[in-house]
């Protein structure tokens, strides 16, 4: 005989055991593993159904903004003195990579937020696993980002005739993962507080632009104080650079400050994950969609 | 009241959260298993968009420092829309959730099934729990109704091989036809309406939620869906049911629990359910009426003393209903009468000055069919004088109704008085009087409709015979 499950609804935390919570989090989600395939396949088929570019706008824009710095450069609008000089090849690495990467990262930050709007009715309507919304919408980044490696490493295997290729160039997709993940879990802790006030999504719309020109994207890494703080003050940059040396075969400038991040995402990540369920009925509840 | 039981927990279920007990298997099979228990269950909410915001932040903080949900007196511009709720239910029962709008029904049922929490008490549910709630939600325009179809029933907790195996029967169901496999955008709402109802009303849930969604679709599909429901039912099957239609009812719920301003006020039998909810239908028909009435009153908010800050005098209407009750045979003031009942209304009058040859007519008002009867004191030649209440006080009259044929429900008074001349209303006031018909030692005069017709059968075969 089957036996029968039991719910209890009440005002006590669920907090008080965090680590039954995490389980049960992971169980439920487990248990409706295919709701996540197939809310993927739904967003994946409808995002272009209706476009006429299609899936060219999952790398169209980062090609389009590294073109527009590569042209300022090739016609020496903007010189990099710190550096010395770079030669074209090498900038156009430097910045279509930075380009690619950066785009995930900002995929992967405003991922959650949006995900929680477009997805606010029906959570107000149905029961299902909360987080799957956000796996959902992590999937999407990394199928995006997926197909722009497709584009970009063949790319750079022809720029630089696979002479970069090491055995740290197997960690590129690692630690790529992880420049997503680092958005996805700032995103993350932002919805509680982006579901109830949308100065939220403002101020990352406003501040995307501030933090790109920040990281070392279109310029050099820096090394000097006071300009290497960029790289130690910004959370997307110790991994974005390490991505792009061990894509272009660069001798890695800050993989420790990297790995040393990415060992802290996890039990971040996980915090977040926390904050974003016990959250949720408090947003269904305020922000205006029941 | 905090409940000692963890929140939102649950074991062996497959789409909400479950709590640590056992499930007892044995109990299971009993008719005494109780499906849900809801006991002493309140929430908030808070009148004012911003400040709800804030709020929010702060019950997150609560959350994260390990206090749990909010419970304590109510903050400013809360109120609390669940009231101290409590009830339980049995395996199999089939209960209609009866209210005004606002009564609290609907964020029952949102706190039963996981979506929203409660602020004070706890909801225990045995057993997998499904909600028909907004029909299709989940459907995407661009996608066919095929795809939807398996895109939606996934949300609700079916896997794949379970929509294949009963597709044919949602497919039939939801009259679709060749369309399943065009887009949803180019589907009617009426088609929208029955692929989600197909879809979602094919799960075999313990307790199933229903609000509001029968209320949808043309008459046949309507009645389809109350035949579907009715059959869920008969199999065992758990249900709550929000709706408005109280006709319906009947057909498949036995107990109804009537809601008004968060806390319930009647829990029992289906039609003494509805009798108590259309009674109070009317009550809140008539303070809407009077709302309406001083808002026209004064149609302009500038002039208003709250805005001019002048004092004006209160104007009094020259004719007003003191006013209304029902009495028994035996002139005793009584709400509650069985169908072949005499009933009679008194009407207490004040006038502010003498007048002659007045006229009343008198609606009797169904809360959920509409105006069932007037009388016209003209028409009876019933004519009469209003004295001043200065001189006379309150002027009484009595209306006699013989063998009144109502059957169970709710029912109410709409009460005009007139002038002498055919335009001079003078009064006109709605639901007042407000009484209910049950019939609760004869089961067999709660029929459906409004009325029993007085009539009689014969056999004309019988009389070609002779």
């Amino acid at each position: 005989m089957k036996p029968v499950p039991e719910t209890v609804y009440s005002p006590a935390s669920p907090l008080r055991d965090p680590i039954a919570l995490l389980r049960k989090i992971l169980r439920e989600n487990w248990e409706r593993r295919e709701l996540c395939s197939q809310l993927f396949w739904r967003n994946i088929k409808t995002q272009y159904r209706q476009t006429m570019l299609g899936i060219l706008w999952v790398f169209l824009p980062a090609i389009i903004s590294a073109l527009i710095w590569i042209f300022l450069h090739s016609f020496r609008v903007i010189r990099f003195s710190d550096a010395g000089e770079i030669s074209q090849t090498a900038y156009i690495l430097h910045v279509l990579t930075g380009m690619f990467l950066w785009q995930s990262f900002v995929e992967g930050y405003s991922a959650p937020i949006a995900a929680f709007q477009q997805n606010r009715n029906m959570m107000g309507k149905i029961n299902f696993p909360r987080e799957m919304i956000i796996l959902v919408a992590i999937c999407e980044v990394l199928f995006n980002a997926a197909v722009r490696c497709l584009i970009l490493i063949p790319f750079v295997l022809f720029l630089t005739s696979g002479e970069g290729i090491s055995a740290k160039t197997a960690l590129f997709p690692v630690v790529f993962s992880a420049l997503i993940f680092s958005g996805v879990t700032v995103g993350l802790l932002l919805v509680p507080l982006g579901a109830l006030y949308l100065d939220v999504g403002k101020v990352l719309t406003m501040i995307t632009p501030v933090w790109m020109i920040m990281t070392p994207i279109i310029y050099p890494t820096p090394t000097s104080f006071p300009a290497n703080l960029l790289v130690y003050c910004n959370l997307a940059s110790p991994t974005l650079i390490t991505a792009r040396d061990y894509l272009l075969g660069q001798a890695p400038q800050h993989e420790g400050i990297c790995w040393l991040y990415v060992t802290l995402l996890v039990p971040l990540f996980l915090l977040a994950v926390v904050l974003y369920r016990i959250s949720i009925p408090i947003l269904l509840e305020r922000s205006g969609n029941q | 009241m905090s409940h000692p039981h963890s929140t939102d927990e649950k074991k062996n279920g497959a789409s909400a959260p479950v709590e640590s007990v056992q499930p007892n298997e044995c109990e299971a099979e009993t008719d005494d298993f109780k499906v849900v228990e809801v006991e002493g269950v309140s929430k908030t909410y808070c009148r004012n968009l911003r400040r709800s915001l804030w709020y929010g932040v702060q019950d997150i903080f609560r959350e994260l420092t390990f206090q749990g949900s909010y419970s304590g007196s109510l903050r400013k511009e809360e109120f609390e829309a669940v009231q101290e709720v409590s009830f339980d239910m049995k395996r199999g029962e089939c209960v209609a959730l009866l209210g005004p709008n606002g009564a609290g029904k609907s964020s029952m049922l949102k706190m039963m099934n996981g979506i929203l929490r409660p602020n004070q008490g706890s909801i225990r549910i045995r057993g997998r729990v499904s909600a028909l709630i907004e029909l299709g939600t989940g459907f995407n325009p661009v996608l066919s109704g095929r795809e939807n179809v398996f895109i939606n029933s996934s949300i609700l907790g079916f896997s794949r091989e379970e929509t294949e195996e009963k597709f044919d029967e949602i497919l039939e169901f939801s009259e679709i036809g060749e369309f399943i496999d065009s887009p949803v955008q180019s589907y009617s709402s009426g088609m929208k309406v029955r692929l989600g109802f197909a879809v979602a009303s094919h799960l075999a849930p313990d307790l199933l939620l229903v609000d509001e969604v029968l209320a949808v679709g043309d008459l046949a599909f309507r009645l389809k869906c109350y035949d579907h429901l009715q059959k869920r039912v008969e199999s065992g099957m758990s249900v709550i049911v929000v709706s408005h239609i109280v006709a319906m009812m009947p057909r498949f719920c036995t107990r109804a629990i009537v809601f008004d301003k968060g806390r319930v006020t009647f829990d029992g039998d289906i039609m003494e359910g509805i009798a108590e909810y259309q009674k109070i239908l009317g009550i809140e028909k008539a303070k809407l009426k009077r709302i309406n009435e001083d808002d026209f009153s004064n149609p302009d908010p500038l002039s208003s003393p709250e805005t001019t800050g002048v004092e004006e005098p209160e104007i009094q209407p020259e004719v007003q209903v003191d006013h209304a009750k029902t009495l028994d045979q035996n002139g005793v003031e009584s709400d509650t009468f069985s169908t072949g009942d005499p009933i009679t209304l008194e009407i207490a009058i004040r006038s502010q000055r003498d007048l002659e040859q007045c006229k009343m007519v008198i609606s009797l008002d169904s809360a959920s069919f509409g105006i069932v009867s007037t009388m016209v004191s003209a028409r009876k030649e019933f004519l009469f004088p209003l004295g001043s209440v200065s001189r006379k006080g309150l002027n009484v009259f009595r209306l006699h109704l013989k063998k009144v044929p109502l059957v169970d429900g709710g029912y109410s008074f709409n009460i005009s008085i007139y002038g002498d001349g055919k335009l001079s209303l003078l009064e006109q006031r709605h639901a007042l009087g407000a009484f209910k018909i049950l019939n609760t030692n004869d089961r067999r005069k709660a029929l459906k409709g409004i009325l029993t017709i007085n009539h009689s059968w014969e056999n004309c075969n019988d009389r070609e015979e002779s």
